[in-house]
């Protein structure tokens, strides 16, 4: 019976040497892949970095009317680009490692389906970042826009465009991945639909009187255009 | 691109027109035919005091304008030249030439190698023969290379310019010129041809946007002069935007700091400029101006706007407005030296680009508003006088905050206070 036992226990240790004695060279064909592309990455971006500086990348944008430098506000163009190129080089690198991870073992149905799902992570992460900046640079020129109008509900504004954005760009990260893609449909339907409600309920009945004040406040406005016209700007 | 003419196509108008000592020009769309009868009775004002003056009018060429005028033309010594206004960058605002106009008058310029030229403005309110006398005499007689002309103004007209674009351009260039931004203005020739190329080539690689006759004359030491003259161009803010015109015309000028920074940075005070002529009559005295819907704006950009302003603004200078906004209407002042260092740090937030240029210069209409209701208390019916010794104190207060932008422009991380 222990004898049994044991030779049981043999045969399990075995086999786990041997799974990892068959990862091992995956992992390590991986790792290898994604340091030499690393170090690609690096030199390409400092390349490319170079070449940008050279070439007075980021002064010939000023100079033109490009609307790049509207969304890269903080960090320069030139570095913005450097970046993008690191990280694709990056991105590159981990899918030839999951190649090289799925030649090398003989498991290869996880890595298959990882690395053909890898393009869609990709995706919904590009969707995310861009969706988050869209909804702070609307949120922010609805704000100031708003604000310049005298509109007292400024801040609400805002804040709903942005939320509106974010919520779109929720539904189509999920959409992307293809998660729930049925109920994610459903769900934004009536959480946008929802929203929409909301509002018209919330200034129909909620914020009638404060609608009414607004209104009323917009009509009495004669005197202020007169001290408009009794003023000049330019 | 827009289109230039060929220099073949230039020499042959010269050829054929002969070439003229003074050349008027209008930068933007204009009624033809109203331009040809005051072009003819401003050249016949003018004949009468110069003999034998060869004049050419150029103005742009719309689609669909009458046909050309130098064809209907017939008195000695005036030809009208029109040019093509191209697609190129549009102009800030209305009222002043885009950039490719201005090459395009510059071209024309060379071509029948005028001495002097003078802008006027599309309205036509400074085309007559008394006021472009006075613009260009300085310069026809080579005692100055920029004439600017000085408006009569009331102590509520003109409002961005006395809080913002004169005692900034004074401060930077050191040259007290009081209406920096006039769509009505003369040059000399050279003037012209160097404003025509930092428009083409741009100043330290940054292409203007903007013709800046008042900077230029500041940039290259040229010699500048200021005329009185009887002019207003009361339609030119009809249907216009005050949030659309500030942005146009201070992101103008700060870009304009970008690329001259290596100059303004090394002027200290200022110097006058000579005015010449006697001041036009002043326009009759307004109402008192009710500043509450002024207070409101300013509060209402205080309430909502202070994540904006905190990327663009110091601790101390956000402190100080938070306190604004609990006084009293009757007690509300905004401090010179508190607006320059605002003024001063959109201008470092523009250069940054710490958040959207669209976005920076739009936070500042609630500021400018603030300080227009501050301006209106103080001066109220003070007259005059009063008025322009405000002013005169703000300008002041410009020069003086000066050593705090160049601190900020130099060490942006460094020094923030």
């Amino acid at each position: 019976m222990w004898n049994q036992i044991e030779q049981s226990l043999h045969q399990s240790v075995e086999r786990v040497f041997t799974k990892v004695a068959m990862v091992v060279p995956g992992i390590l064909a991986f790792v290898l892949a994604l340091l030499v592309f690393l170090a690609i990455a690096w030199l390409a971006a400092y390349l490319i970095r170079w070449i940008l500086t050279a070439a007075r990348f980021d002064d010939r944008l000023r100079a033109g009317t490009s609307r790049m430098i509207e969304w890269s506000p903080t960090q320069t163009p030139t570095l913005l680009v450097s970046r993008i190129v690191f990280w694709a080089f990056v991105l590159a690198g981990v899918m030839v490692g999951l190649s090289a991870f799925e030649a090398a073992s003989a498991e290869s149905l996880f890595a298959g389906y990882l690395l053909s799902y890898l393009p869609r992570i990709v995706g919904a992460v590009l969707i995310l970042l861009v969706g988050n900046v869209v909804a702070r640079f609307v949120s922010r020129s609805v704000l100031i826009g708003a604000v310049n109008m005298n509109l007292q509900y400024a801040r609400l504004l805002a804040s709903g465009i942005k939320w509106l954005v974010l919520v779109l760009t929720g539904a189509m990260v999920l959409d992307h991945l293809s998660i729930a893609g049925g109920i994610v449909d459903l769900a934004f339907g009536i959480l946008f639909g929802g929203i929409v409600l909301a509002l018209a309920l919330a200034v129909g009945l909620g914020s009638r009187d404060l609608v009414s004040r607004s209104l009323e406040r917009e009509v009495a406005r004669p005197p202020e255009s007169a001290t408009e016209e009794k003023l000049h700007h330019f | 691109m827009e289109r230039m003419q060929a220099p073949e196509e230039l020499l042959d108008k010269k050829e054929r027109g002969g070439a003229a000592d003074l050349l008027i020009a209008v930068t933007s769309p204009v009624d033809a035919e109203k331009l040809a009868g005051m072009g003819r009775s401003t050249f016949e004002e003018l004949g009468s005091t110069t003999s034998g003056l060869r004049c050419v009018v150029a103005y742009p060429q719309s689609a669909g304008a009458p046909a050309e005028l130098a064809m209907r033309d017939e008195t000695p010594g005036l030809r009208f030249e029109p040019y093509t206004l191209s697609d190129g960058p549009p102009s800030v605002v209305p009222w002043l030439g885009s950039p490719a106009a201005f090459r395009a008058v510059e071209s024309i310029s060379s071509a029948v190698g005028a001495t002097a030229c003078v802008i006027v403005s599309p309205d036509l309110a400074a085309m007559d023969g008394a006021t472009i006398q006075m613009l260009v005499d300085p310069v026809l007689q080579g005692r100055s290379d920029v004439c600017m002309p000085v408006y009569p103004s009331g102590p509520f007209d003109d409002l961005l310019n006395k809080s913002i674009l004169s005692p900034l351009t004074r401060s930077l260039y050191g040259r007290r010129i009081l209406f920096p931004v006039a769509p009505d203005f003369a040059l000399s020739a050279h003037v012209l041809s160097a404003l025509a190329d930092a428009t083409q080539y741009g100043i330290a690689g940054r292409r203007q946007e903007m013709v800046w006759p008042a900077v230029e004359a500041s940039r290259v030491e040229n010699r500048a002069t200021q005329v009185h003259v009887a002019v207003r161009h009361e339609a030119q803010h009809e249907g216009l935007d005050l949030t659309t015109v500030l942005g146009g015309l201070l992101g103008a000028l700060f870009g304009e700091m970008e690329g001259n920074a290596s100059i303004w940075q090394r002027i200290r005070g200022s110097v006058a400029v000579p005015v010449m002529g006697t001041p036009a009559a002043m326009p009759a005295p307004r109402e008192p101006v009710e500043v509450r819907p002024l207070l409101d704006s300013f509060r209402l950009g205080a309430l909502n706007l202070p994540e904006v302003w905190s990327i663009i603004l110091p601790p101390v200078t956000l402190l100080e407005l938070k306190h604004l906004t609990r006084l009293a209407p009757e007690q509300f002042r905004i401090p010179d030296a508190l607006w320059a260092r605002i003024v001063y740090d959109f201008a470092l937030a523009y250069r940054l680009h710490s958040i959207s240029r669209s976005h920076i210069l739009g936070a500042l209409t609630p500021l400018y508003l603030g300080w227009v209701a501050s301006y209106i208390l103080e001066v109220g019916n003070a007259g005059q006088a009063a008025a322009e010794a405000r002013l005169e104190s703000l300008a002041q207060a410009f020069e003086a905050g000066k050593p705090y932008l160049l601190s900020r422009w130099r060490w942006p991380d460094r020094f923030n206070p």
